[in-house]
Order: C-alpha cells, then sequence, then structure tokens
C-alpha cells in the first residue's frame, strides 16, 4: 500500500466532494477554475493548495453583497451567476449565466453547434490490463 | 527431431520447445549447453543456440520454430564489453553495471548474456532485477536478485537470492520504496557478489522517468551505464556522466514487442507460481510490527461503532475501521480532540499483495491478505511461506490486489489505512 507520496491525491478527494455535494454547474466550474489558480501560485505545495482551496467557497447574505462581487445563487428553479451591479430590494447582476433544469428540452437540429459525449469505457478501451473482475477478489 | 550443429552455426529456437545436447557443445544466452544437458523454451521466448563443437540435438516441437540464421544475431559489442569488464575489474570491488533501455529493448536478455559471460571470469555475478511490472527475477511487484551458481538461461524459473516488495508494478507514486530497495540490494549485493547487473525498468522519459533514473544513477554509481536504444532516446540521462562509463549498445533487431495484456498474461503467470498451493493462516496482532500503513502505529482507543480505533500520531487524525460508511451521527458527535477521522471499510483489505518480514526487515514470503479478524485480533494471510511462522515479524502492505490464485485484482490507494 505505502503512503501517498504527494498531497496532490488529496486534490482528487476535494473533487469528489465537490462532485458529491456541489450541484451548482456554475460554481462547480468555478471552483474548479480556483483550485487551478491556486495550483498555478503554489505547484510545490499540494497540501497548501487542498487546505486553501477547502476554505474558497463561503455562503454571503443578500444584504452583505457589495457592487462588483461575483456570486453564484441558488433559486428554486436553477442557478446563476454574475456580477454585483446594484442592491437594494433586488439583486441586480449583470454578466449573468443561468442554468435552469427541466424536465424534457427540445432542440432544433439548425441550433445545436456541438455535441459530446463521454466515453465510460475510456479504462477498458485504453488499458484493458488494468481492468479488474471485482467478482474474482 | 534430431538437428546437427557445426561449429559456429546459429540458430533461433521458438518455444514451446525443448532442446537436449546428445553429443557436443552449444552456447545459449552464453551459457554453456553440454552432453546430457537440455534447454527449456518457454511459449512466448526464443533463444538463439550457438555451436562450439559440432553438437547433435534432439529437439522436441515444430520445424517451424528452428531458424537457421547465417549469423549471431549477439552484437559483437556485447562481448567486447564482457571483455573490457573483467579486464578493468578490481579484486574485492562490488563491478556495477546498470543497464538502461526502453521497454522491450532486451534488457534482460542482455543482462544474462553478460552476465553468464562474467561469471567464469569474474567470480560471483548478481543481477538484480528492478523491473516490478515484468519481474523476471522473484514475483512480480518485487525487486528480485539472482547470485548466479552457474550460467542460466531463464532467471524466471530460479529461486531468487534475495527479494524486496515494492507493492506495485511501477514506482510512480511508490518512489521512496523503489529507491530504498535499490539500497537494500546493493548492500545485499556488495556482500554477496562481485559483479552486479542492475537491470532497470523501461520508464525512462518525462517527469517520473527522468526523476527515477537519475536517483538510481546517483545511488549506484556505476562502474558502466549500458544503453540500449535504437535512436538516441537515453541520452538525456547520461549527459553528466564521463564518456568512458557510457556503453551505447543498439538493440537487436530480435527484440519484439510485447503487449499490454501479453505483459499481464506474463505477469500473471510469475505471480500465480508464488500463490501456487499457497495455505490460509492466521498471525496474531501482537506478534507482528505492520510497515507502509497506519494501521497498529497509533495507540488504541476503545470507540463504539467500530471495529478497530486508534490515534495517530500528532495531528494525523485517527483511524477509524468499521464495517459500513460513517453515519452522519457519528461524523456529527466525533470528538474535535481526535483530530481528522481516517475511515477505512472493513473488507476492502481483501486481496492485498503483502510482504511477511523477519525482526530484520528482510522479505520471508510475499503472500496476500485474506482480511483482518478483528474478533481474534490476527491477520488472515494466504502465503507460501514454509518457515516457522514465530519467524514472522512484520507485515509490509503492498498496493496491488491479488486473487487467491494469484491473478491481478486491481489496487488500494496508498494511505487508505
Amino acid at each position: 500500500m505505502s503512503f501517498k507520496e504527494t498531497d496532490f491525491t488529496g486534490t482528487i478527494g476535494f473533487l469528489k466532494s465537490l462532485l458529491a455535494n456541489q450541484k451548482d454547474p456554475i460554481l462547480f466550474r468555478a471552483m474548479v477554475e480556483k483550485l487551478v489558480n491556486i495550483y498555478d501560485q503554489l505547484p510545490v505545495y499540494p497540501g497548501l493548495v487542498n487546505m486553501c482551496i477547502g476554505q474558497a467557497q463561503k455562503a454571503v447574505e443578500p444584504k452583505d453583497l457589495k457592487r462588483g462581487q461575483k456570486v453564484f445563487v441558488t433559486t428554486d428553479t436553477g442557478y446563476v451567476s454574475g456580477i454585483v451591479a446594484k442592491t437594494g430590494n433586488y439583486l441586480h447582476l449583470k454578466n449573468t449565466l443561468v442554468v435552469t433544469e427541466e424536465k424534457n428540452t427540445e432542440l432544433d437540429f439548425g441550433e445545436i453547434k456541438q455535441v459530446a459525449s463521454i466515453n465510460d469505457n475510456v479504462v477498458e478501451d485504453l488499458w484493458p490490463s488494468l481492468v479488474f473482475d471485482k467478482e474474482q477478489k | 527431431m534430431k538437428l546437427n550443429i557445426k561449429k559456429g552455426d546459429f540458430y533461433l529456437l521458438e518455444g514451446p520447445a525443448k532442446a537436449k545436447v546428445d553429443s557436443g557443445l552449444v552456447e545459449c544466452i552464453a551459457a554453456p549447453v553440454a552432453k546430457g544437458e537440455s534447454v527449456n523454451v518457454p511459449v512466448g521466448k526464443k533463444v538463439p543456440l550457438l555451436g562450439i563443437k559440432a553438437t547433435n540435438v534432439t529437439i522436441d516441437c515444430k520445424d517451424s520454430q528452428i531458424h537457421k540464421l547465417e549469423k549471431s544475431t549477439i552484437p559483437a559489442e556485447w562481448d567486447e564489453l564482457a571483455n573490457s569488464i573483467i579486464k578493468d575489474k578490481k579484486k574485492g570491488q562490488l563491478y556495477k553495471i546498470l543497464v538502461l533501455g526502453e521497454v522491450d529493448t532486451g534488457k534482460t536478455f542482455f543482462s544474462t548474456y553478460l552476465a553468464n559471460r562474467l561469471l567464469s571470469k569474474i567470480g560471483k555475478t548478481a543481477i538484480l532485477d528492478t523491473d516490478c511490472g515484468q519481474s523476471d527475477i522473484g514475483c512480480p511487484g518485487c525487486f528480485g536478485m539472482l547470485v548466479l551458481k552457474k550460467p542460466e538461461v531463464f532467471l524466471t524459473e530460479l529461486e531468487p537470492t534475495h527479494q524486496y516488495m515494492l507493492g506495485a508494478h511501477s514506482s510512480g507514486l511508490h518512489f521512496a520504496p523503489a529507491l530504498t530497495g535499490l539500497v537494500y540490494m546493493l548492500n545485499k549485493a556488495e556482500k554477496d557478489a562481485d559483479a552486479l547487473i542492475i537491470d532497470t525498468t523501461g520508464w525512462v522519459q518525462f517527469d517520473g522517468g527522468r526523476t527515477i533514473k537519475k536517483a538510481k544513477l546517483d545511488i549506484v554509481n556505476p562502474d558502466k551505464v549500458v544503453l540500449m536504444q535504437r535512436g538516441n532516446e537515453l541520452e538525456h540521462l547520461v549527459k553528466h556522466l564521463p564518456k568512458e562509463k557510457v556503453v551505447r549498445l543498439p538493440v537487436s533487431k530480435k527484440a519484439s514487442a510485447t503487449s499490454q495484456m501479453d505483459r499481464k498474461s506474463l505477469r500473471e503467470l510469475v505471480s500465480r507460481r508464488y500463490f501456487k498451493g499457497a495455505k490460509e493462516f492466521k498471525i496474531p496482532f501482537k506478534q507482528v510490527y505492520t510497515d507502509r500503513c497506519f494501521f497498529k502505529t497509533g495507540t488504541r482507543i476503545p470507540l463504539p461503532d467500530t471495529l478497530w480505533a486508534e490515534k495517530l500520531s500528532g495531528f494525523e487524525g485517527t483511524l477509524v475501521i468499521t464495517e459500513k460508511p460513517l453515519s452522519d451521527s457519528f461524523k456529527k458527535n466525533w470528538p474535535k480532540e481526535l483530530g481528522t477521522i481516517r475511515n477505512f471499510i472493513a473488507g476492502n483489505e481483501k486481496g492485498l499483495f503483502i510482504g511477511l518480514l523477519n525482526e530484520n526487515q528482510d522479505l520471508l514470503a510475499v503472500g496476500r491478505l485474506v482480511a483482518f479478524d478483528f474478533n481474534d485480533e490476527k491477520f488472515i494471510i494466504q502465503s507460501n511461506y514454509k518457515g516457522d511462522k514465530k519467524n514472522i515479524k512484520g507485515i509490509q502492505f503492498g498496493s496491488l490486489k491479488m486473487t487467491k490464485e494469484g491473478n491481478e485484482a486491481g489496487f488500494l490507494e496508498p494511505g487508505s489505512f
């Protein structure tokens, strides 16, 4: 087994926890960007990268928001992110990105730019010698 | 079939085959094969037969497996190198040769050839196989060293003189044990041998390959570094070395590529031999020290709803072994003074590749962890260890998992328990 020779495996742990707990896809992406950004700053201190990214996300009260602040908002219908433009009775955001959850969606082929899917068998395809029959154990 | 080999004739024999010398003398990978002796060639292997005298051989294989070649495929430089080593060797000093090459460049074949050549001239010659993914000496997942008693053709069939468990098929993420193992084996060779040939992995490029190879070069400080290269793919590793230390050998055209599935099959073939007939037995927790793990290195504490709990050193937290993942209430009520929870779910240890060690941390045998038995506080182990169980003083945990037959069954993440 040995011990972990690098704290970077802790980064995978962070990503696992993000995957399990973060439902907001915009915030998910922003956190991954932040992780990469911290890594670029501290490439030889993976333990500190993990410590910092673990504390990067914080909850903010709507009344405490300030102009110019980048925020990620969860609503009843989905997720919104943007820059705080104005606060008061309403939260005014600019440069917004909105993700909504729908049961079904229809798309006209004409409006599709690109389609991607994930190969679930990529390990089997590239490294078949490292795929094990769990029943064998 | 009968084959008459004239002096100087060169044949290539493809396995599976058996060649028995009825009269005369042939040489196979620089190992003399005399009247009454035979060579067994396993499936997937090819060996050269060189007539030293006019020789009659009985060969058990199909005609298509015997190829007469116009001349030897062994480059003349190999013998020139052997002769120069014999000339350079100083009495009382271990002569160290480090063999570098990408995968499938014939490093093991060359190492065997050179060892056989040196054996009669230099004295005790050892080969250290550090390629845990394609082990020719010892069990896959281990470094194996063989101090030759006589010239040999296939090292795989021989019992290694020393083994060191790496616990993985690659030194990637096991750098520390890989380098510790190298030092361990060097110390053994200093006592046991006059010459040491170190056969290395084919990992020679990018960050990991460069790091481990440079470290090996620095640790070994070899008398000769042999580069087996097709082009200049190894030159970056020896820029710092004096010219006279580096020998460049062309890769034999007969060196053939092995697919990853064939590599796995060959690994498992060897590994199964180490587990064939392996018996299950128990070793009390209190009999042994543990190595490369947190388990049994801290202070045991009573904790409800756990199979085992121990407070680890300083800020390492607490190892908690449970039957099921921890409940939310368990985590909520976790005492702060116990630090981080390191949870391991019992059962995930099943099949883990382990080393059984003596009091000096020498590897007595490899084995497989069947389970932790927390009721009796014992390790349930499957191994071919034949000695007195009381001599087992330590258990070293690997990262590989094996089936009871010795086939590969996956991995356990380092640091899991």
